[in-house]
């Protein structure tokens, strides 16, 4: 297990190297942040200086290694704009995200799981149907659709919520909901099924022939069986909710990284854009492990 | 049925917002829509009533200041027009847009290399250090000291501020810059309390400001809100608003929902199809600024091909109906220009007439430069304004100009335009905010400036005396040739400078000035 959990971690070095040279030359490919930082009538010496002054009139590989050094020692070099450390510009937004994809996870969960069971039960049926089709629905709504009708109807209509913005358990319910939309279905979708599968399995006609309570099979015995797969969709989408709250975020005016990254790809401000993309990257290939992690402790049958 | 052709409107807005545009008022300011949504019913608009005073003036703006140091940003939008609350310039515009004193009483050159300026002795910091002429020679140093990278750019003639007496300094220069006062107006003429930076060190300073200000800092959220509060001891007077709060909210459809309800009261250079949808709102006014963003097109008159004709670029010219764009796609809100120069910037020359609308005369000059059956040119659009540039590029079909618009942000342009791999043709709008013709000239006229593409002696002699001669007649004499030039040479083609669309709580009056800078002090209550 340990001896897994070292592999893995050195491999996800790999995969973010990858990343980290991937953002350090598609960035380069946006434009030029100097012409965006200085003044309409700068004259071509002072680009020309205010470029040195910011390495950034080096070779390209040069700047590229000397990138790659200081990420090395974790540095995350300083924003262009901000003229603040990367690292600590992202670490101040951080919880804020986390916040709202903690949240927003948790509604899905706490709404997609009882629907998902009692769809699977009643497979067939009306209300199944219903569910089914509703979860349809929901999943080709955009979140920047459902985060406008959310503001339109909720705060400008019935002014029971502040438009956007931060700072209150108010300001956090639209944002949230509206991310959770997107997810409500998919782990519904995917619960009825995968619940379906295992309840005509031999071992539950065995646990039902047995005459155990219908209760106890389905909570003891299969329930358990049908979250694997749930579990994998669950830890992807709290990695895409990491940096898919983008749109919410922007939408909701919510001041986390997501924000922060729409404006450091505006203003080209490439160490900045460099680290959120590395660091959301990390946050990602890091659930993914731990996913791998409680797979163990889901089915014994998993060992590594 | 209206509120669902506005949440489409709206959807499709927030879309492009997101898929390329800039933060900055720069590209906040439009997505214009010819196809403006039609009135139906309003009765939902309206429910509310007249509230007392109240004393908290909440400003949205698209993006957060990077920074509370106001010589370390560059920016009209956000930055300064949250920190112009916070911190006074030298000098200021008054309301007819004329050079006003501001922590600088009078000022005069007394030769062609020295601006020296007269202070007021009644000032001080909101930390209670006192203002004065060590103050103006700290900052302005501060601002050019090359280690300091300030991206402020305006003060690179500048060598060195000397102090006369406790209110009276001279500003001297390496060569002669007929401009330093205009320039002392933004963020050039900041000024900062000398022991108090040198003591706390800048990082401190960037997130803990202290100005002579109407509104003192209390306290910042990154991307959320910048909360200030009144002054009380501001040398002109308390401010009327005792808070004052600058929010960050990105897309506009949501600062039209807060502008409905009341959480915001104020937005400059909202698009026009939302300024359309909020025209029925109650406790709303719309109403647009006059401002000196002027537009036009930027041509390549340099590389191989037709425009190198000049009777292809008068052609184009006479081919564009501008006054009727102006009426219709963008709702009158803009003022047709004969040049790059606007109305208001010293310089401008009104004996120089615009190209009228000619669509004979275009074919004919079109015939005679031997493109009668035209030619295909690419154009990178800034895709905060592709209506009108579509409105342009379908009249310039009518002379078989065929144009291949390239959709682009402006961010990506200005990158491009500098790296000069912009397309023969590119739509601009600098605001030139000195408000002297000297800056709208400054990066695209000159044969050796970053933009300029056309090359024209006379132009590049004019400019030479624009820019160091200290005599004002002169210098209009310099302008109004450079104007007559570029008029009869078509070096660009010349389009409008458009007003900033403005929504206010309605209880509340305030006017942007000609650059439109937030400076909220001359907010009042009139509820």
């Amino acid at each position: 297990m340990l001896n897994y959990i070292l592999k893995r971690l050195f491999f996800s070095i790999f995969v973010l190297f990858g990343v980290a040279t991937i953002v350090f030359f598609l960035v380069r490919m946006t434009g030029d942040p100097v012409a965006i930082m200085l003044s309409p009538d700068a004259t071509q010496e002072q680009i020309d200086q205010l470029r040195a002054s910011l390495g950034l009139d080096k070779p390209l590989i040069e700047q590229y290694l000397i990138y790659l050094g200081d990420l090395i020692r974790l540095d995350f070099g300083r924003s262009l704009r901000y003229a603040d450390s990367a690292f600590t510009l992202i670490i101040e937004r951080l919880p804020k995200t986390l916040m709202l994809a903690g949240t927003a996870m948790f509604i899905s969960l706490c709404v997609a799981i009882p629907t998902g069971i009692i769809a699977a039960l009643k497979k067939g049926s009306i209300f199944d149907q219903g569910i089914m089709a509703l979860s349809m629905v929901g999943q080709s709504m955009p979140v920047f659709w459902i985060g406008i009708l959310l503001i339109l109807f909720f705060a400008v209509d019935l002014g029971w919520l502040p438009t956007g913005g931060y700072g209150t358990v108010k300001h956090l319910v639209m944002p949230a909901f509206a991310l959770a939309f997107g997810l409500i279905p998919l782990v519904t979708r995917l619960l009825r099924s995968s619940l379906i599968e295992v309840l005509e399995t031999d071992y539950i006609r065995t646990a039902r022939a047995k005459g155990f309570m219908p209760r106890a099979v389905i909570f003891k015995h299969a329930l358990k069986n049908s979250l694997l797969p749930v579990i994998t969709v669950v830890g992807l989408q709290m990695g895409a909710l990491l940096g898919g709250s983008v749109v919410t975020e922007s939408v909701f005016a919510w001041p986390g990284v997501g924000q922060m990254l729409v404006q450091a790809i505006t203003n080209r401000d490439f160490p900045l854009v460099q680290a959120i993309i590395i660091m959301l990257s990390a946050a990602f290939v890091f659930i993914n492990l731990l996913v791998d992690i409680i797979y163990v402790f889901v089915d014994p049958r998993i060992q590594y | 049925m209206k509120r669902l052709v506005s949440i489409f409107l709206i959807s499709a807005m927030i879309l492009s917002s997101l898929t390329g545009c800039g933060g900055s008022t720069e590209s906040a300011s439009e997505t214009s829509s010819a196809s403006t949504v039609q009135e139906g019913d309003s009765t939902e608009a309206a429910e509310t009533e007249a509230q007392p005073m109240k004393d908290t003036l909440v400003v949205a703006q698209t993006a957060d200041t990077t920074t509370l140091d106001p010589q370390q940003q560059g920016r009209l939008w956000p930055d300064m027009s949250i920190l112009s609350n916070i911190f006074d310039t030298l000098v200021t515009r008054d309301e007819n847009g004329e050079l006003a004193p501001n922590l600088a009483t009078e000022w005069e050159a007394i030769d062609d290399y020295t601006w020296q300026f007269k202070l007021r002795d009644d000032v001080t910091f909101h930390n209670g250090e006192k203002f004065d002429a060590n103050s103006v020679k700290f900052s302005v140093e501060r601002l050019i000291d090359p280690d300091f990278n300030s991206p402020i750019s305006e003060l690179r003639t500048v060598k060195e501020v000397n102090i006369v007496d406790d209110y009276t300094v001279n500003i001297v220069t390496s060569e002669p810059d007929p401009i330093i006062p205009n320039k002392m107006v933004v963020y050039p003429g900041v000024m900062m309390p000398p022991e108090y930076v040198t003591e706390m060190g800048n990082d401190y300073v960037a997130k803990n400001p202290v100005g002579t200000g109407a509104y003192k800092f209390v306290s910042w959220e990154k991307d959320h809100e910048v909360v200030l509060e009144a002054n009380e001891d501001y040398w002109k007077g308390a401010p009327e608003f005792k808070n004052l709060i600058f929010r960050c909210i990105p897309n506009q459809a949501d600062q039209a929902a807060a502008l409905r309800t009341g959480e915001v009261d104020f937005v400059l250079g909202i698009s026009s199809d939302v300024a359309e949808n909020l025209k029925d709102e109650e406790n709303l006014t719309v109403f647009s600024a006059p401002s000196i963003r002027t537009f036009y097109i930027g041509l390549d008159c340099l590389s191989e091909g037709p425009l190198q004709d000049k009777r292809v670029r008068q052609a184009m010219n006479y081919a564009i109906d501008v006054q009727g764009i102006i009426d219709t796609v963008l709702g009158g809100n803009a003022e047709r220009v004969a040049t790059i120069v606007p109305r208001q910037n010293f310089g401008y020359d009104d004996s120089v007439q615009p190209y009228e609308y000619n669509l004979e005369k275009a074919k004919e000059l079109m015939a005679e430069a031997g493109y009668a059956d035209g030619f295909t040119i690419d154009f990178d659009a800034d895709n905060d304004f592709l209506t009108e540039i579509q409105a342009i590029a379908g009249q310039l079909e009518q002379i078989n100009i065929t144009v291949n618009i390239n959709p682009i942000d402006y961010n990506t342009m200005v990158s491009k335009m500098l790296a000069k791999e912009v397309a023969p043709m590119f739509m601009i709008g600098i605001a030139g905010w000195t408000q002297d013709a000297m800056s709208n000239f400054q990066s695209y006229i000159r044969s050796d400036r970053k933009y300029t593409r056309f090359n024209n002696p006379e132009c590049d002699e004019m400019i030479d005396i624009l820019e160091t001669s200290m005599d004002p007649e002169e210098r209009q004499k310099a302008s109004s040739r450079v104007q007559e030039i570029i008029s009869e040479e078509a070096y660009f083609i010349y389009l409008w400078q458009r007003d900033n669309i403005c929504v206010i709580n309605k209880n509340i009056e305030y006017h942007p000035n000609l650059i439109g800078l937030l400076n909220m002090y001359s907010a009042k209550w009139i509820g």
